[in-house]
C-alpha cells in the first residue's frame, strides 16, 4: 500500500534540487530570447472574478509587448515574455505550493502581480528563504512593503488600505464641523486597515465614528448592518465594503430605507457600471466620494483617452473572457507594465538583478495610472505606488472634487 | 412608532426577506430529498445554471417573466436527467456516497457556469417592482413581499400536489417504500425523475427570485446553500412548509442576535440559529415538522 | 489467494520505505512539500475515516479540528517557543477534548441532525479564529516556521520537515491500523450496520461512537499540526467548511473505511488541483468536478477497493506469467485460497 506512495515519490523526485540556493550555473527565468514570469492567482473559488480579471489584464499587456517584438533589455537582447500561471483557489496552502513550483520546477525569474493578502503573506517567508522575487503583490496590505530588510524579496505595488482610508477622511474633515460617520467594514485586516487609515485622517477634527458594523465577504446580504447604521441618522456613511455585489446591495438598501448620507466608497467598489448604476446610487445620493489611482475604463471621462482605448482593445484581443471593468483587470495591466519597465532597466540578468531594478525604478508614464500618479520603488517601507486621489461623483463621472 | 421599535421591526422584516432566500432553496432541497433520500449539495448550483439560462434568454430579448418560465421548464427536464443519469446509481448504495456525488456535481457545474457565462457578476432584471413601501417608518421592498408571496403560493401548491393528487400520492409512495411501489405497478424510475425535476424547477424559481437582489455569478448561491440546508434540516427534511418556516426563523434570529446581543456581533451571527437548531434537534430529532423515523431491526 | 502476493507486498513496502527515505535528498523543495502535505491531509482523512468510514457517522467538522491542531502548533511553538513534541501533544489533546464534548450530544443524533451539529464547528470556528486576532493573527494568518533542522543533520528546512512529518504520520497510521484490525474495528463495523443489533450484542453504541469522535478529532488535530510543520503558515481558511467537505469527498473517493484509502485521499486532495491546473489553470474547478465524478462512477467503492480488486486479479495473472515450482495455481476451495496475510487485512 505504501508502494502507491513510493511510486508517486519516485516519479516526482529525481534530480531537481538546486544545491546552494541561487548560485546555480544557469540563470533561472532568462534565456537568450525569453523571460519567464510566474503568478499564482485565485482563478476559481470565491474571488475568481477578481483573479481572472487580474490575469486577463496582465496577459493583455504582456501579449501586446510580445506582438510588438518583445521587451528590449539592457544587455542588448530583445526577449519575449512567457507567463506561467497557476490557480490557487484563494487557498494559502496552494499559493505556497504554486510559488515553490514556479521557483523549483518552472524556474521563473520572478513571481509578479499575485492576488490575496493571506495567500501572499504565507509565501513571503518562503520568498525570503528561496530567494525568488515576489513582487508587485496586488494587495493593499502594508506588510508586503513595510520591512524591506527582513523581506528583501517581497514588495507590494498599490497604495495601502490605510492610505485609502486616510484620503477619504479628507472629504469629511473639509466640512469643518462636527459630523457623525457611520461605518461598515469587512471583518478582516483589509477592513481594519481601512478604518485605521480613516481614523488617522480624522484625528484632531470634530468628526466622530459611529458603528462600526462588520460583514463577512461570504454574507448573502448586509441589510441588517445597513439598517443598524441608518438608525444612527449619521450625516456620512463610510461604506468600506470590498465585495462588489454586497456594495451594490448595501447602497440599494440605504436608498430603500430613505436615508441620504454623504457616501464614501473604497476605490474597488466604486465602479459606475458595476455598483453605482445597478444600485441606483448614481441618481439617488447627492454626494459620493471615492479614491482612485487608476483610470476606470467605464468612466466616460476617459472614453477618448488613448491609454484607456488601448487597454480596452488589448483586453478584447488577448483576454476576451476577463471582465475589463473589474479594477483587478486594470491593476493586472498596470503591474505588468511596471514589470516590463523593471525588465527594461535591469542591468544584472538574475533574480537579484530584478530586485535591484525594482528598488531603483522611477516611472511616471505607466499606462492606466491617473495623471500625476507615479511609481517609485526607492522609498523604504513604502509600496511603489502611494499617491491616491480623492474623487467626487458628478455628471455621471468620477472627477477631482472642486475646492470648497 | 418610536425609533428603537422601528429598528427592531425593520430587522424582523429584513430577516423574513433574507429568510425567504434561504427558504426558496430549502424547498428544492426538501423536494429532492423526499423523492430519493439524497441530500443534493448541488441544488444551489443547478439553480444558478438555470438562472444563467434565464439571464441569457432575457439578453436575447425575452421579457423576464417569460424567460423565467422557460428556464423553469428547461430545469424540469434538467433535474430529471440528473437524477436518471448521475444519481440513480448511488441512491441505494450509501447516502454518504450519493452526497459526495452531488458535491462532485456541484464543483463541476460551478466550473461549467464559469466556462459558459464567465466570472463577472451580472445584474438580473427584476421580476417585481423595485419600489419600496413605508409602513409606519419601516421600509418594505415590494420585491421582498413578492418573493414571500410566491414562496407561500409554492408551499400551498406543493401541499395540494402531494396530498390531493394521484401524482402526489404516487410520489409519496415511492419515497416511502420504493419496493412495494414497484410491486404495485408504479413506474418508480419515472417518479424519481419527476421528483428531482420538480426540485430543479423550484431551484430555478428560487435563483431567479433572488438574482436581482444579490446579483448573478457562478458563486451566487454558495453561501446560501448552508443556510438552506440548515433550514431544511430544522424543518424536518421531509416538510416543505417546515423548511420555509425554519428559514424565516433563521433569518430573523440571525438579524436580531447580530443586532442586540453584543457578544455575537456581526461575525458570529450564524452561531445563534445554528445553536437553536442543535438544541431543537436534541429535543426533537425529526425537526420541527418532520415525521418520526423508526428504525426496524 | 496467491501466497506470493503478501511476500510481494512486503517487498514493495520495504522498497517504498527506502525510496521515501532517500527521495527528499535529491528532490526539489516543491516535491518534498507536496509529499509532506499528502501525509498531513492523509492523517486528517484517516481521522475522518474513523468516525465516518468505520463508524458511519457523518462529520462535517473535521476541518475545525485540523485548524485547532494547526493553531495549537503555530501558537505554542512558533510564537510561544514550546518544544515541538509538546505542542504536538497539545495539538492532539485540545481537539480531542473538544471532540469529546461534541460527542456528548452527537451520539444522540443521527443523519442530518448530526450533520448540522458537526457543520456548526467550522462555521463558528472560523469567525472565532478571526476575532481573537491577537492570538491567532486574524484573517491575515500566522506565519509559523516550526521546523528547525538541527545543525548535525545538514538538512534544509523542507527536508527536515519532510522527515518529521512522514515519520509522525507513519506512526499514527500504524496505531490506527492496529486499533482498527482489533476489537475497535469490529465493534464499529457492527455499529455502522445496525446500532440496535450492536447494543443487543453488548457493544455500547454511544460509548464507541464517542470514542470514534474523540479519536477522529485527535487525528484531525495531529494532521493540522503536521500541516503547519510542513508549510509554516496557518489562517482561518484552513478551518473552513470547504475543507471539511473536501476531506469527506476525498475520503470516499480514496476509499471509505480503509487505511490505504486515507493515504490516497490525502494524495487526491493535494494532487487533483495540480493535475487540473496542468491541463488548464483557468478551468481547475471544472476539471476537479469531472475527476471526482469520473472516479465515483468507475470506482464507487473508492480507489482503495479498486486496487484490492486489482490484487485479486493480479494473483492468477502472476501464476500464469511466472509459474510456481510446486506445480500450477491452486484449485479454488483449497487452503491456499483462504484470505489471509498482510495484504488483504491491511484495509
Amino acid at each position: 500500500m505504501l508502494a502507491a506512495l513510493a511510486a508517486l515519490a519516485l516519479t516526482l523526485s529525481g534530480c531537481g534540487r538546486d544545491q546552494g540556493g541561487e548560485g546555480s550555473a544557469t540563470t533561472p527565468g532568462i534565456s537568450d530570447d525569453t523571460v519567464k514570469l510566474g503568478i499564482s492567482l485565485p482563478l476559481s473559488g470565491p474571488v475568481s472574478d477578481a483573479g481572472q480579471a487580474q490575469l486577463g489584464g496582465a496577459k493583455a499587456f504582456y501579449e501586446a509587448i510580445n506582438a510588438a517584438g518583445g521587451v528590449r533589455m539592457r544587455d542588448g537582447k530583445t526577449r519575449k515574455i512567457q507567463l506561467v500561471y497557476y490557480d490557487d483557489g484563494y487557498e494559502a496552502a496552494r499559493s505556497v505550493q504554486n510559488y515553490r513550483r514556479l521557483a523549483d520546477q518552472d524556474r521563473v525569474l520572478a513571481h509578479v502581480g499575485a492576488l490575496g493578502t493571506a495567500q501572499n503573506a504565507a509565501v513571503m517567508p518562503i520568498a525570503t528563504q528561496q530567494g525568488m522575487p515576489q513582487i508587485y503583490v496586488a494587495s493593499g496590505a502594508r506588510l508586503f512593503s513595510a520591512d524591506q530588510q527582513k523581506n528583501r524579496w517581497t514588495i507590494g505595488w498599490q497604495p495601502t488600505y490605510e492610505t485609502e482610508g486616510e484620503t477619504l477622511a479628507k472629504a469629511v474633515v473639509d466640512l469643518g464641523r462636527p459630523v457623525k460617520v457611520a461605518v461598515i467594514r469587512q471583518n478582516d485586516d483589509l477592513g481594519s486597515a481601512f478604518l485605521n487609515g480613516f481614523t488617522k485622517g480624522i484625528q484632531g477634527s470634530q468628526v466622530t465614528v459611529v458603528g462600526p458594523q462588520t460583514y463577512e465577504p461570504t454574507d448573502t446580504t448586509v441589510d441588517s448592518q445597513m439598517t443598524n447604521l441608518a438608525a444612527s441618522r449619521a450625516e456620512v456613511l463610510l461604506s468600506a465594503v470590498a465585495v462588489i455585489r454586497l456594495q451594490a446591495s448595501a447602497l440599494t438598501k440605504v436608498r430603500q430605507l430613505g436615508w441620504k448620507p454623504i457616501v464614501l466608497l473604497p476605490a474597488f467598489t466604486s465602479g459606475i457600471s458595476t455598483v453605482l448604476k445597478p444600485s441606483g446610487a448614481d441618481a439617488y445620493f447627492a454626494q459620493l466620494y471615492t479614491t482612485g489611482f487608476v483610470k476606470s475604463p467605464s468612466d466616460p471621462q476617459w472614453s477618448s483617452d488613448p491609454a484607456v482605448r488601448e487597454f480596452l482593445e488589448r483586453m478584447k484581443k488577448y483576454s476576451p473572457e476577463a471582465d475589463a471593468n473589474i479594477p483587478n483587470a486594470v491593476w493586472g495591466y498596470a503591474t505588468a507594465a511596471t514589470m516590463v519597465r523593471t525588465l527594461e532597466t535591469m542591468t544584472d540578468m538574475t533574480r537579484q538583478g530584478v530586485m535591484d531594478a525594482v528598488r531603483k525604478l522611477q516611472a511616471s508614464d505607466i499606462p492606466m495610472l491617473l495623471p500625476d500618479v507615479t511609481v517609485n520603488g526607492s522609498r523604504p517601507g513604502s509600496s511603489p505606488v502611494t499617491a491616491t486621489r480623492l474623487l467626487r461623483f458628478a455628471d455621471g463621472r468620477w472627477g477631482l472634487p472642486a475646492p470648497s | 412608532m418610536g425609533g428603537a421599535a422601528v429598528r427592531a421591526v425593520q430587522q424582523i422584516v429584513d430577516g423574513l426577506a433574507t429568510g425567504s432566500i434561504y427558504g426558496a432553496l430549502a424547498l428544492a432541497l426538501v423536494l429532492a430529498y423526499r423523492a430519493t433520500g439524497v441530500v443534493n449539495f448541488a441544488q444551489g448550483q443547478m439553480a444558478v445554471v438555470s438562472t444563467f439560462v434565464a439571464w441569457s434568454l432575457t439578453r436575447s430579448g425575452l421579457g423576464v417573466i417569460l424567460a423565467v418560465a422557460v428556464a423553469i421548464a428547461i430545469s424540469l427536464v434538467f433535474g430529471a436527467a440528473v437524477e436518471r443519469l448521475v444519481i440513480r446509481r448511488f441512491e441505494r448504495e450509501s447516502p454518504l456516497i450519493a452526497v459526495v456525488v452531488t458535491v462532485g456535481l456541484l464543483v463541476f457545474l460551478n466550473g461549467l457556469s464559469a466556462l459558459i457565462w464567465g466570472f463577472d457578476i451580472k445584474p438580473f432584471p427584476p421580476i417585481f417592482s423595485t419600489d419600496t413601501v413605508r409602513v409606519g417608518g419601516v421600509a418594505v421592498a415590494i420585491a421582498a413581499l413578492g418573493s414571500i408571496a410566491v414562496l407561500v403560493a409554492v408551499v400551498l401548491a406543493l401541499h395540494v400536489l402531494m396530498m390531493r393528487t394521484r401524482l402526489g400520492l404516487a410520489l409519496r409512495a415511492v419515497a416511502d417504500n420504493p419496493d412495494s411501489s414497484a410491486l404495485s405497478g408504479l413506474p418508480v424510475g419515472h417518479l424519481l425523475m419527476v421528483g428531482w425535476g420538480l426540485a430543479a424547477g423550484l431551484g430555478a424559481l428560487a435563483g431567479c427570485l433572488v438574482a436581482s437582489k444579490i446579483y448573478l455569478d457562478p458563486n451566487m448561491l454558495a453561501g446560501v446553500l448552508v443556510y438552506a440546508l440548515a433550514a431544511a434540516i430544522l424543518g424536518g427534511m421531509d416538510s416543505p412548509l417546515g423548511a420555509v418556516v425554519a428559514a424565516w426563523i433563521i433569518g430573523v434570529t440571525e438579524n436580531l442576535a447580530g443586532t442586540y446581543i453584543g457578544f455575537v456581533g456581526n461575525d458570529l451571527r450564524v452561531a445563534v440559529p445554528l445553536s437553536l437548531i442543535v438544541l431543537v434537534l436534541l429535543l426533537r430529532p425529526q425537526g420541527l415538522f418532520g415525521q418520526r423515523e423508526v428504525v426496524r431491526v | 489467494m496467491n501466497p506470493r502476493l503478501p511476500r510481494l507486498g512486503a517487498l514493495g513496502l520495504v522498497a517504498a520505505v527506502i525510496v521515501l527515505g532517500v527521495a527528499p535528498l535529491s528532490a526539489t523543495p516543491y516535491t518534498n512539500l507536496q509529499i509532506a502535505l499528502v501525509a498531513s491531509y492523509g492523517v486528517a482523512v484517516l481521522g475522518l475515516n474513523l468516525v465516518s468510514g468505520y463508524a458511519g457517522q457523518i462529520s462535517l467538522g473535521q476541518s475545525a479540528f485540523f485548524g485547532l491542531g494547526g493553531y495549537a502548533g503555530a501558537i505554542a511553538t512558533a510564537r510561544g517557543g514550546w518544544p515541538a513534541p509538546l505542542s504536538f501533544l497539545l495539538a492532539c489533546l485540545l481537539p480531542a477534548v473538544v471532540g469529546l464534548l461534541i460527542a456528548i450530544p452527537a451520539v444522540r443524533l443521527r443523519g442530518h441532525a448530526l450533520a448540522i451539529l458537526t457543520l456548526a464547528l467550522p462555521l463558528i470556528g472560523v469567525p472565532l479564529a478571526k476575532r481573537y486576532a491577537g492570538l491567532t493573527g486574524g484573517s491575515e494568518g500566522l506565519s509559523a516556521p516550526m521546523a528547525q533542522p538541527p545543525a548535525w543533520s545538514g538538512l534544509d528546512y523542507d527536508q527536515w520537515a519532510y522527515y518529521v512529518v512522514l515519520s509522525v504520520a507513519a506512526v499514527l497510521f500504524l496505531l490506527a491500523r492496529n486499533a482498527l484490525t482489533g476489537r475497535l474495528g469490529r465493534a464499529l463495523s457492527v455499529i455502522r450496520e445496525n446500532e440496535v443489533v450492536a447494543a443487543s450484542m453488548g457493544i455500547s453504541p454511544r460509548r464507541y461512537k464517542a470514542l470514534a469522535f474523540t479519536m477522529a478529532a485527535a487525528y484531525g488535530g495531529a494532521g493540522g499540526w503536521l500541516f503547519v510543520y510542513a508549510i509554516g503558515f496557518i489562517s482561518p481558511l484552513e478551518l473552513d467548511l470547504l475543507l471539511s467537505v473536501s476531506l469527506l469527498s476525498v475520503m470516499i473517493v480514496g476509499g471509505m473505511g480503509s487505511v490505504l484509502g486515507s493515504i490516497l485521499g490525502g494524495a487526491l486532495y493535494v494532487y487533483i488541483p495540480v493535475v487540473a491546473g496542468t491541463v488548464s489553470p483557468v478551468r481547475t474547478t471544472l476539471l476537479y468536478g469531472a475527476i471526482l465524478l469520473l472516479v465515483l462512477f468507475f470506482a464507487p467503492g473508492g480507489l482503495a477497493k479498486a486496487i484490492h480488486r486489482l490484487g485479486h486479479w493480479l494473483g492468477p495473472w502472476l501464476d500464469r506469467v511466472w509459474p510456481r515450482r510446486n506445480g500450477g495455481p491452486p484449485e479454488p476451495g483449497t487452503a491456499a485460497t483462504r484470505s489471509e496475510g498482510s495484504v488483504s487485512s491491511m484495509r
